[in-house]
């Protein structure tokens, strides 16, 4: 009875933890969704095969390097195409990655495995909040949990619909535009350090510029510059 | 065929790719730069995400890049002042839908 009431409490708080993640996934669920249902209406339309495309939601998990992938099977190219192209898309998330491995040092090789698996820009948003130091680790484990997890669920659902039922979110709303503006929200914010500003700067400025290379690699090449930039900043100011 | 190998191979790649990092960092201390280099690596995936999400959103040239460039500047500064996710987000949105 006593170890019944002493799990009691520790149970609320796990729920309470998952529940924390979820609400902070919310806002970014609402901003991927337009582009899940783009997906879908491009694979409709594709001429790849509608479950092997698809089937990318939940083994690829990347909505750019997804449109690349279905886009190259459509048109005919190898599998090795589709795989180089894929793996240069999703580069970036080996920095992401790389920046939450820490946080996950001593746990179990499963978890781990997990956690890698359900990585993607905005459970990494997310998983930024959960790892910020104000949650003891078992608690940060399941906020990052609860919001990647209404991710991966939303994100399959959404491309299925956009696969069987076509665009019903009208463009005129621009939901898309939420997903910069939130992370507009979390930059600013902790970008206290002139290194950081500058940083972050180059990094958004050389995106935009690169927005017109093939293969999605805006994003990375816009990431590799500014940390360049940062990392120059740093080492000079030491 | 080629096409479910296709798509095999490219979930393999996606998960070793988010994987490698995770299991190489797992077991050794990682090494001084990173550490310094890791409070880099959030701010500036936002800020690069944030910029290429506009560029795609404003693919319809510049009559389109316009507003969403003074919503973002608009957020910025809203995000600057109030620290407040809700505020910022709804003030670029607002700027975005009113825009003539």
């Amino acid at each position: 009875m006593t170890s019944l009431l002493a799990r009691a409490p520790a149970r609320a708080g796990a729920r309470a933890d998952l529940l924390d993640g979820a609400r902070a996934m919310l806002p970014l669920l609402l901003a991927v969704t337009p582009f899940g249902l783009v997906f879908g209406v491009t694979l409709a339309g594709s001429g790849a095969p509608h479950l092997a495309g698809w089937s990318t939601s939940w083994l690829v998990y990347g909505g750019s390097a997804q449109l690349a992938a279905v886009g190259l099977v459509g048109q005919g190219a190898s599998a090795v195409v589709v795989v180089a192209s894929v793996a240069v898309i999703q580069l970036r998330l080996a920095l992401y990655s790389t920046a939450l491995a820490p946080h996950w040092r001593g746990t179990s090789r499963r978890w781990r495995g997990l956690a890698a698996y359900l990585l993607v820009d905005p459970s990494f948003l997310v998983g930024t909040q959960s790892y910020d130091g104000e949650r003891p680790s078992r608690s940060a484990h399941l906020h990052y949990l609860g919001g990647a997890v209404l991710l991966w669920v939303g994100w399959q659902a959404v491309t299925a619909v956009g696969l069987t039922a076509g665009a019903v979110v009208p463009a005129g709303l621009d939901l898309d535009f939420v997903a910069p503006l939130y992370m507009v929200a979390l930059v600013v914010p902790a970008a206290r350090s002139s290194a950081v500003r500058w940083a972050a700067s180059t990094a958004a400025l050389t995106a935009v510029a690169a927005s017109v290379l093939p293969m999605h690699v805006g994003p990375a090449v816009g990431m590799m510059a500014g940390l360049l930039v940062g990392a120059q900043l740093l080492r000079s100011a030491r | 065929m080629n096409a479910w190998m296709a798509v095999l191979g490219a979930g393999a790649v996606s998960f070793l790719i988010r994987l490698l990092p995770v299991a190489v960092l797992s077991n050794r201390t990682p090494p001084a730069w990173l550490d310094r280099v890791g409070v880099l690596v959030a701010p500036v995936a936002f800020a690069a995400l944030a910029g290429s999400a506009v560029a795609a959103s404003a693919a319809g040239g510049a009559g389109e890049l316009v507003p969403r460039l003074v919503a973002i500047s608009v957020a910025v500064a809203v995000a600057h002042r109030t620290r407040s996710t809700a505020w910022t987000v709804l003030s670029g949105m607002a700027v975005l839908w009113l825009w003539p």
